[in-house]
This record gives structure tokens, C-alpha cells and sequence, in this order.
């Protein structure tokens, strides 16, 4: 995305929550740019382990005669890697297949595959993704990856509009930023970003896309459909820690669909070199 | 061999996304598919002088829920099938919409279908009629094989036929249809028999039918 965007700002406050009398919502860009650095991850070197699963599953479609019929590949594996200032160096997961249930007079297959995180950013220009048994080679461009700045910030149209309100309910403020999906579209995506009590550390980032996005041109036109980004957070010690961390999609193409859903439960960020 | 999660491990990260209110794409999703099913039918008209070979398809749009569980579905298709060859003349055109509840394994749908039907055979004919109804149909599936029974319950809206003998509130002409279907890969096969009664006596067809399923 180009600089620098054209920003439309609006700041919505709810009057009927017990907002802090000392919080301030009228600069919505300051809270937006604390919320932006959630897919940061940690400050400093942290050695981060964590479990990941990747399911993807073929829906085949009922119709009169027949009900519909879902072939799932399920895959986990550990997730290992060092996170410098917000960039991957690197990050390592081997994926073992759970289903269907590797040929059991085989060797168990564990497939070294390129995760796609939306905490930090991949700075290895190659990477592997798993499908089933297979490997499959993509070559990656220059440009450092992070799943949620490639698909809003990169992808995005510049003309944003940013909120933030407080939400009296869950006694928070909602960060939320809306981006076309791409440039001079009406469809838009957001990002939406909470903060307990109006302090500064996000336990929530959720990324919704429209419904439906088109990808590509005939006969490589691919649709995207409910895409979505969620990140968790817990807090200790005035940080920010990630917990969780899911990005689903269903894709169709050729006549084909496929649920795509890959989930990171982060278990520790140690400081490099130091105890969990 | 990597060292991979363990069952409670792969648990608690389950535990946690329900923990988190985190929802995947696939549990929100409604799709929609286009559907085509060519079909091949051996008949009998009424009275059994003619056995003729009927040939047709169906196009239509389907729609369904991904979520686990129970789910909804709806669908829309129109049919034609016609008889080959001289000796037996008309033609069968429907249009059927269909909607309903699923799980993994069991459907049940119903709708409304509209249509119209013409028959004319070396011994008798049936005049030229257009139909509305009901259809009910109910589903179970192994995944390999499932197994189908339908009824839908047809009226003339003109004068132009007489009703079957038959129950009060089945239709003018009811029809039951009993079915099998495999599934191989990507070709779903479907073999079925379809009883029509009218005032002329029954029709019976017999239609295998494939959908390439991707």
C-alpha cells in the first residue's frame, strides 16, 4: 500500500457505558496504531513454542439423492521458532497427519511445512505447504510476509476509516478500522481490535472479510468465502502475550470447495536464551 | 518422526478456540453449487404395450449449510425427460424446489414442484396436462451408498385429465419413488423406480442417472 493513505476518521462513543472519565477516544489513529502492533507479537527476542492444526476438508454437495459428504485431512504438529522484534527467525513446524490414518505398515509421515502466522512476520523467502503426503515448493517474494498486513494493508485500498468506542458491555474499547479489499472497492474488511478497560494491551483482534471475495480471472478465478483472522491475548507483567491464534477460509474453485482452517495455540514466549 | 501433539494436547487447543468464541469459516458458511444429472429410463405405459427408452436431465442450484451438526439445505431444479423412438410420444418437465434439514447422513426436504406431462402411446394417450404439487423427500447415506424415498402428491390445474383412484389429498396423480445411489470418487451413480399412477392405470420408469460431484 501506498503512502499516505487518505484517512477518514470517526470516533463513536456510546453514552450509556461507564466510560472512564479519564479515557479519551477523540484520537482513534493513536489507538489504531497501538492496535496494528498486536500482530507484532512479544517486544524483544522470544523463543515461542506452540501446537498448530491445519484442517482442510472437501465438502461435496448433497442434492435429492444424497447427503452432503466432507473429506477432512487433519494435520498438528509443534511449533517451534524465534521471534525477533516482530520477525520470524525462524519459525519451524513439522505437521504429522492424523486423518485420515497414515497407512499403519508405513512410516509415520511429519511434513515440514511453511505455517502462515498472523503473529510475526516470515522472513524466509521459500516455504512449504503440506497437503496430505505431499510437499509443495512455493518460491515467496521479497517481501517479508504477515498474513494480516499482506491481505488488509498490501491488498487493501487506502482509504481507510478508523472507530474506536467503548463498548459498556464488555467494559472496553473497540478499535475499528475498516479497509476496502481492494482499491476504489465498496466491499470492505475489518479489523476490529479490543481493549479491556481502555488500557493498552489487545486481547482481542478479530479480521472479517465480506462474505465473498473474488481472487483472480477466469478460469483461475478463485472465491474466498467468510475468510476470517482471530487472534487472543493474555496479559502478564504489562505485556501483551498471544494465546491463540486462527485464520479460516472456504475456497472455491474449478468446481471444487475446500474449508482451509489453520489454529495456533501459543503455550510460551521465553526470552531468548532465558527460562519460559 | 516428529514429535507430534498429543490427543489431550489437540483437546485443550479445541478447548480454547470454543473458550476464545473463535469460529471457523466453515461453521458460518452457506454455498451454493450448480448441479447437471443426465438420465437414462426404461418405462412401462399404462396397460404394458409399450416399453419405451426415456432420456433427459436436470439442471438446477443447491445450497447448504457447512456447519457440523444439523444443517439446512435448499434446492432448485428443473426436468426433462422425454421417450425416445415413434412408438411413444410426450414429454415430462418439472420444476422442483426443494427445501429441508441434514446431517451428515440423513435428509429430509419438501417443496413445492410444478410440471407438466404429456403421453401418448400405440394403445392410449394421456392429454396434454400441467401439474402442482408437493414433494416430500427423505434421505439416508452412508457416504458409499444411500438410500432414497420420495412422494409427491400432483394436481391438474384444468380439466384436462381425470384423477387416479386413489387417497383424497394425494394428488390427482401421486407418484412414490424408491431409490439407490452410489457414490465412487467424484461420480455419484443413481439407480431408481418411479410408480405414477393416473386415471389411464400406472406409469412405471426406471432412471440411471450420474452427477460428477467435486
Amino acid at each position: 500500500m501506498t503512502l499516505p493513505f487518505a484517512w477518514i476518521a470517526t470516533t463513536a462513543v456510546a453514552l450509556a457505558g461507564p466510560q472512564p472519565a479519564d479515557l479519551s477516544l477523540d484520537d482513534p489513529f493513536a489507538w489504531d496504531r497501538v492496535a496494528r502492533a498486536v500482530v507484532d507479537g512479544p517486544p524483544g527476542c522470544r523463543d515461542a513454542r506452540g501446537i498448530a492444526r491445519v484442517r482442510i476438508t472437501l465438502h461435496q454437495m448433497p442434492d435429492r439423492f444424497s447427503a452432503a459428504r466432507d473429506t477432512e485431512i487433519l494435520l498438528a504438529g509443534r511449533v517451534t521458532g524465534t521471534l525477533r522484534d516482530g520477525r520470524w527467525d525462524p519459525i519451524q513446524v513439522d505437521l504429522v497427519q492424523l486423518a485420515p490414518p497414515p497407512d499403519p505398515t508405513g512410516e509415520p509421515s511429519a511434513t515440514s511445512a511453511g505455517l502462515l502466522p498472523l503473529i510475526g512476520t516470515r522472513a524466509d523467502k521459500r516455504f512449504t505447504l503440506a497437503w496430505a503426503n505431499q510437499k509443495v515448493n512455493l518460491e515467496g517474494d521479497d517481501i517479508p510476509l504477515n498474513l494480516i498486513r499482506e491481505a488488509i494493508d498490501r491488498w487493501g485500498g487506502s482509504e481507510e476509516t478508523v472507530f474506536a468506542d467503548w463498548d459498556a458491555t464488555r467494559d472496553g474499547v473497540w478499535v475499528r478500522r475498516d479497509v476496502p479489499v481492494s482499491e476504489g472497492s465498496d466491499d470492505t474488511s475489518q479489523v476490529a481490535t479490543f481493549f479491556p478497560g481502555g488500557g493498552t494491551i489487545a486481547t482481542v483482534l478479530d479480521v472479517t472479510f465480506p462474505r465473498i471475495v473474488h481472487v483472480g480471472s477466469w478460469p483461475a478465478r478463485v472465491k474466498l468465502q467468510n475468510a476470517q483472522m482471530h487472534i487472543r491475548q493474555g496479559a502478564r507483567d504489562g505485556v501483551a502475550w498471544p494465546t491463540l491464534e486462527s485464520t479460516s477460509v472456504v475456497a472455491s474453485m474449478f468446481g471444487f470447495q475446500l474449508g482451509i482452517e489453520q489454529t495456533i495455540q501459543w503455550e510460551g514466549w521465553a526470552t531468548c536464551g532465558g527460562t519460559p | 518422526m516428529s514429535d507430534a501433539p498429543t490427543v489431550a494436547e489437540l483437546a485443550a487447543l479445541e478447548a480454547a478456540v470454543d473458550e476464545a468464541g473463535v469460529v471457523s469459516a466453515d461453521a458460518q458458511a452457506v454455498v451454493g453449487r450448480w448441479l447437471a444429472r443426465p438420465t437414462l429410463g426404461l418405462g412401462a405405459v399404462p396397460g404394458g404395450a409399450d416399453h419405451p427408452v426415456w432420456l433427459g436431465g436436470s439442471v438446477g442450484r443447491a445450497w447448504w449449510g457447512l456447519g457440523d451438526g444439523l444443517t439446512g439445505t435448499v434446492q432448485t431444479v428443473a426436468g426433462a425427460q422425454a421417450p425416445l423412438g415413434p412408438a411413444v410420444r410426450g414429454a415430462d418437465l418439472r420444476w422442483t424446489t426443494l427445501a429441508g434439514i441434514a446431517t451428515a447422513s440423513v435428509r429430509v426436504q419438501v417443496g413445492p414442484e410444478i410440471g407438466f406431462h404429456r403421453l401418448r402411446w400405440s394403445t392410449g394417450d394421456l392429454n396434454d396436462a400441467p401439474f402442482v404439487g408437493g414433494r416430500v423427500a427423505a434421505v439416508v447415506d452412508s457416504g458409499v451408498v444411500s438410500l432414497s424415498a420420495e412422494h409427491a402428491a400432483l394436481w391438474c390445474w384444468t380439466d384436462a385429465r381425470m384423477p387416479a383412484n386413489g387417497w383424497p389429498g394425494w394428488g390427482d396423480e401421486p407418484e412414490w419413488r424408491a431409490g439407490i445411489g452410489l457414490h465412487t470418487g467424484l461420480v455419484q451413480w443413481r439407480l431408481d423406480a418411479t410408480h405414477r399412477s393416473t386415471a389411464a392405470g400406472p406409469l412405471v420408469l426406471g432412471n440411471l442417472s450420474l452427477r460428477i460431484r467435486p
